[in-house]
């Protein structure tokens, strides 16, 4: 049923009874719970548990839901927020998570090589281990782009709605973490890993 | 190329559906519990009020410090007086600067509040600041024309003793002919016979004797009104002979003393005390 509905409706529904609430949550809850395992690499329980946070706090903020925006952006901004906190707090900001991610490696790499006109190749052992250092060790603001762009599938719009930056700015943040990434990957722990055609 | 649409990542993709279940059961169990409920709706309308509305005002202070600013600097006592080592009015020396202080920090203030205002942070930073610039020189030339500025400083003058005390001072603190330095607001050019007044109230009469170019050009610069610094010697009373026209002292005008009591009575003293 919740498929169904509109941003604005599911938030209409949930102000007029707060059990809606689950119809919400099961829409998101998936890529909300994702995002904060990639953006803080925190165990299972812990991203758990900044689930609950992130929609407690999305629904104590129910009434400044801005229907201009998406509701998932609208999430992911508080997602992010909180996720953000965490880091800050734990100071894990070189944790990365990508266990679960292997499928996810070789089309990041090879999505950012492609756009990059250089070609990379990487072999299968290789690349989980290389492709999870890479991004923790990419500075915070583009590892954000670089997961929301090529892992969340986020548009600009939806990137600049979350991180609240202008469009512009990620569009640049996108480049230079692209660059950054590619430059990682010659650094002399990653340059046997990958082969350059 | 692996199509990354094509693959979705789940967490814990073995129990899924029991985490599912038991994060959304357990965040509307604590709702529940806790009796958490939304936000009103009328705080976040306040809130984009008091944003709203702090953040114009912030714009009009700023452009009202602006306005104060250009009025400071083109006050006749600019010319004439030395904002400095005034006893107990140190405050008031300062003030051009406090507005110059106040008007960044407004705008400062303005751009933090409008790029957090709505969606303004999809607007670019140089995009935010030219439109809050452009506002505030349209807001202060307002203000400038209406003379809004003006009427803040004589008001000020006039429940301020400290400030008019200030005032005072400034008219009394005039360049000594003696020094030679003579100043003068232009009354009337007669080629190179200028005559005008003191800040005293005096007439003078100055033959003005250039020995090079920059003096010439600035002799054709002369306008009736103009507030202006003649650097030469005394031939006579109220009659001054300069070889050279200074330029306008924006900043620190040196060479200042105390206008002389003979002089100063003739001026309104009465207000200051």
């Amino acid at each position: 049923m919740s498929e169904t509905l509109s941003d604005a409706q599911l938030v209409q529904k949930t102000l007029e009874n707060p059990d809606n609430y689950a119809l919400i949550i099961d829409r998101f809850e998936e890529s909300i719970l994702r995002y904060i395992g990639r953006m803080t690499g925190a165990s299972h329980e812990e991203v758990e548990e900044l689930g609950q946070i992130i929609f407690i706090k999305a629904y104590r903020s129910l009434n400044g839901f801005d229907t201009r925006l998406k509701l998932s952006s609208w999430l992911y901004r508080i997602a992010h927020n909180v996720c953000v906190d965490y880091l800050r707090k734990n100071a894990r900001r070189n944790t990365m998570s990508l266990d679960a991610e292997d499928e996810y490696s070789k089309a990041l790499i090879e999505k950012i090589v492609t756009e990059d006109t250089a070609s990379l190749h990487l072999s299968q052992d290789a690349e989980r281990e290389a492709v999870r250092n890479i991004i923790r060790l990419l500075p915070e603001k583009y590892r954000t782009v670089i997961i929301l762009f090529f892992l969340e599938e986020k548009s600009y719009e939806e990137i600049s709605d979350i991180l609240q930056i202008p469009v512009n700015t990620v569009w640049t943040l996108l480049n230079r973490a692209k660059k950054h990434f590619l430059v990682l990957t010659q650094e002399p722990q990653f340059s046997h890993l990958f082969t350059y055609a | 190329m692996p199509n990354i649409k094509s693959t979705k990542y789940k967490i814990q993709s073995t129990k899924t559906d029991t985490l599912k279940s038991s994060l959304r059961d357990a965040i509307i169990a604590d709702i529940r519990e806790k009796h958490i409920s939304p936000r009103p709706r009328w705080q976040y309308i306040l809130l984009h009020s008091v944003l709203w509305g702090s953040g114009i005002v912030t714009l009009f202070l700023g452009s009202l410090a602006f306005s104060f600013v250009l009025m400071e600097y083109s006050l006749p006592e600019r010319v004439y007086a030395r904002w400095v080592d005034m006893p107990n009015l140190g405050f008031v020396a300062a003030l051009p600067y406090l507005w110059w202080i106040g008007m960044i920090f407004a705008l400062t203030a303005g751009y933090f509040i409008f790029s957090r205002t709505d969606r303004g942070y999809r607007l670019h930073a140089a995009w935010i600041a030219g439109i809050l610039i452009l506002g505030s020189i349209i807001w202060w030339s307002i203000l400038y024309i209406t003379r809004t500025p003006h009427w803040g400083e004589s008001q000020m003058q006039h429940f301020q003793p400290r400030y008019r005390a200030f005032r005072q001072w400034a008219a009394h603190m005039v360049p000594r002919p003696e020094d030679g330095i003579l100043a003068l607001r232009v009354l009337k050019i007669d080629n190179t016979v200028i005559s005008g007044h003191a800040p005293g109230g005096q007439q003078w009469s100055v033959s003005l004797l250039c020995r090079d170019d920059i003096c010439e050009k600035e002799r054709h610069r002369l306008r009736p009104g103009k507030p202006t610094l003649f650097e030469g010697k005394i031939i006579s009373q109220w009659a001054f002979e300069a070889s050279r026209i200074l330029p306008p002292p924006w900043f620190w005008p040196k060479n200042l003393r105390p206008m002389p009591k003979d002089i100063r009575g003739n001026t309104s003293t009465k207000k200051a005390e």
